[in-house]
């Protein structure tokens, strides 16, 4: 049961388990809650650091290459597909980084834990 | 009707990419600054134009030569050694140097400016801020970076070009958060996205017309007044209706002109069921329309973009502003490949700004869960009346480069400086308004979980 609700309806669920008198399983909603939370953030931890290591790869390559990669780039014509690719792989890529890292931070959008 | 819509995107993003002429989209113009030889870049030459005298001139290694404009694309000069003739081809971006009857192609330099920690940080804070007003508002993030950029010394054009290819990855993550987040109506974005891209073709015609006949100085002075009318008319409308809502309790109204508008049947009429509004087809494409031109003209067409969505249409403004994602990113993908196709990006400093601005966007978009829907309308109306404020400063300055004005040099400085000091200012006032009721949102959810807590904890 627990798999399918957000952090809020947990909270509210286990107020109305112990409203209803059914302590232990409101504790245990609550305690399995917080110790799901303690491993997710972990999880994430990992992953935001994966995808920032892949995300300062990309960029390494590029500042190391710099003057080869800044030739290529701006030929102009049909070259403009090198940038164009080059920023929709890196924002996937740092964009995967920045999601896990603010996971890790705590900073979830509302409802979620 | 799916059918109807993708294929009016697909027919806008065609034409625009085959008409959009080059150098298109600001940076100022397109002659001045380093050009080096095709074939081996370090034979370059440098174009300057005298400020007060409006006289070009060409700098190389053996000397300056005075240019004379002979017709818009095309300069010529005699040298010692003959004639020259210069001519810029503007689609394809190179400059042609004709002399003695030999002719060499010439590209725009891009200047690698020297990356230090200061502005590597720099560009990395301005993209994180710039991000994080960008997710939260929709627009609005990126109008410090191409002066920023400038003042570290990158050519204007591949200012423009480098924040232009930051803006649309950087409005791809914003739109798709916020899609996931429930907030965006994709079928609203993609009919706004084909009609600015639209606006911008003809954004830009009319800002060349406008060069053409008032000059480089009578063009910035008609973007600035331009600026300066949509900015504080819009942005005090936002503002006022912001701080109104505020009052009342922070819930938010349709507006008696959306409610006109939602009711005038005409074909085709189409619902928009995420927004939850149902409006003619012929209201949304003027809004688009007016979002691209801005965009081309002024660079701010989310100022006027989210907040006719809102007022006009009757979109809520959290659906208002996520949707603007969806049109900044049309927008940014097809200016961006016109830059690129120019080749005046310099990747190195997109992917900097991008670092900061992902990681932005993401917590702006995350924020808007937080918040009620009228702080993004403080937020908006904030910023738009102190960058209003940050070109009114300006006005003088082009006043006086048309001579209708007398300061000195150093008044012009002073004026210039605080113009784009405001302008930061406005940008990290919004980013501090953002955090601040993110705080707050974060805080009140912290303790309503800890009230369940202890209310289970004190049962046991």
């Amino acid at each position: 049961m627990d798999m399918k609700l957000s952090g809020f309806e947990k909270n509210v669920a286990a107020c109305a388990f112990a409203e209803a008198g059914d302590f232990k399983t409101a504790k245990e909603m609550l305690v399995a809650g917080a110790k799901k939370e303690g491993v997710a953030r972990r999880a994430d931890a990992v992953k935001a650091g994966l995808w920032g290591l892949a995300s300062a790869c990309l960029l390494a390559i590029v500042f190391v290459n710099e003057d080869l990669v800044t030739d290529l780039y701006t030929r102009g014509k049909w070259f403009a597909a090198l940038p164009i690719a080059s920023v929709f792989i890196f924002t996937f890529v740092h964009g995967s980084f920045a999601n896990y890292f603010l996971s890790t931070l705590g900073l979830k959008p509302k409802g979620k834990k | 009707m799916k059918r109807l819509i993708w294929m009016i995107a697909a027919i806008a993003m065609l034409v625009s990419l085959t008409s959009i002429p080059a150098f298109a989209g600001g940076g100022g113009d397109p002659f001045l600054g380093e050009w080096a030889l095709t074939t081996d870049k370090t034979q370059s030459f440098e174009i300057h134009k005298d400020k007060k005298t409006g006289v070009y001139s060409l700098k190389d290694a053996s000397g300056e030569l005075a240019l004379q404009k002979k017709d818009k694309h095309t300069f010529v000069a005699s040298g010692p050694d003959g004639d020259m003739v210069l001519s810029l081809d503007t689609s394809s971006g190179t400059l042609t140097v004709e002399k003695n009857g030999t002719a060499l192609a010439y590209r725009k330099a891009i200047r690698i400016i020297n990356l230090t920690p200061f502005n590597f940080t720099f560009l990395f804070l301005v993209g994180l801020i710039g991000g994080l007003v960008s997710g939260f508002i929709g627009s609005g993030g990126a109008f410090v970076l191409t002066p920023g950029m400038m003042s570290l010394g990158v050519d204007g054009l591949v200012a423009v070009a480098s924040n232009m290819c930051h803006k649309f990855p950087k409005a791809m993550v914003g739109a798709y958060k916020r899609y996931k987040y429930g907030q965006v109506d994709l079928k609203m974005g993609v009919i706004m996205a084909a009609s600015a891209i639209f606006g911008v073709l003809v954004g830009i015609r009319v800002q060349q017309y406008i060069n053409e006949i008032l000059g480089d100085a009578g063009s910035n002075l008609y973007v600035s007044f331009a600026f300066l009318v949509v900015l504080v008319v819009v942005g005090g409308i936002v503002f006022s209706d912001a701080r109104k809502i505020a009052r009342t309790g922070g819930v938010e109204t349709t507006t008696r002109l959306a409610k006109a508008v939602q009711k005038i049947n005409l074909f085709p009429m189409m619902t928009f069921n995420r927004a939850k509004i149902r409006v003619s087809f012929w209201f949304t494409v003027p809004i688009g329309f007016a979002t691209g031109f801005l965009a081309a003209t002024i660079a701010v067409g989310g100022f006027v973009g989210v907040p006719g969505m809102i007022y006009i249409l009757g979109m809520s403004s959290l659906m208002a502003s996520a949707t603007e994602l969806v049109i900044a990113f049309g927008m940014g993908l097809v200016g961006s490949i016109q830059w690129g196709m120019l080749g005046l990006i310099d990747i190195r400093l997109t992917l900097i700004i991008l670092t900061g601005s992902i990681l932005g966007i993401q917590l702006g978009a995350l924020g808007t869960t937080y918040v009620k829907d009228y702080v993004i309308k403080v937020v908006m109306g904030t910023i738009m009346l102190m960058v209003a404020v940050s070109r009114g400063l300006a006005i003088p300055v082009y006043l006086r480069d048309l001579g209708w004005m007398t300061f000195t040099d150093t008044t012009a400085y002073v004026l210039n400086q605080t113009s784009f000091g405001v302008m930061c200012l406005a940008l990290l006032t919004g980013a501090v308004i953002i955090l601040n009721s993110i705080f707050k949102g974060m805080l009140a959810e912290k303790r309503a979980a800890k009230l369940a807590e202890a209310a289970v904890h004190g049962n046991v």
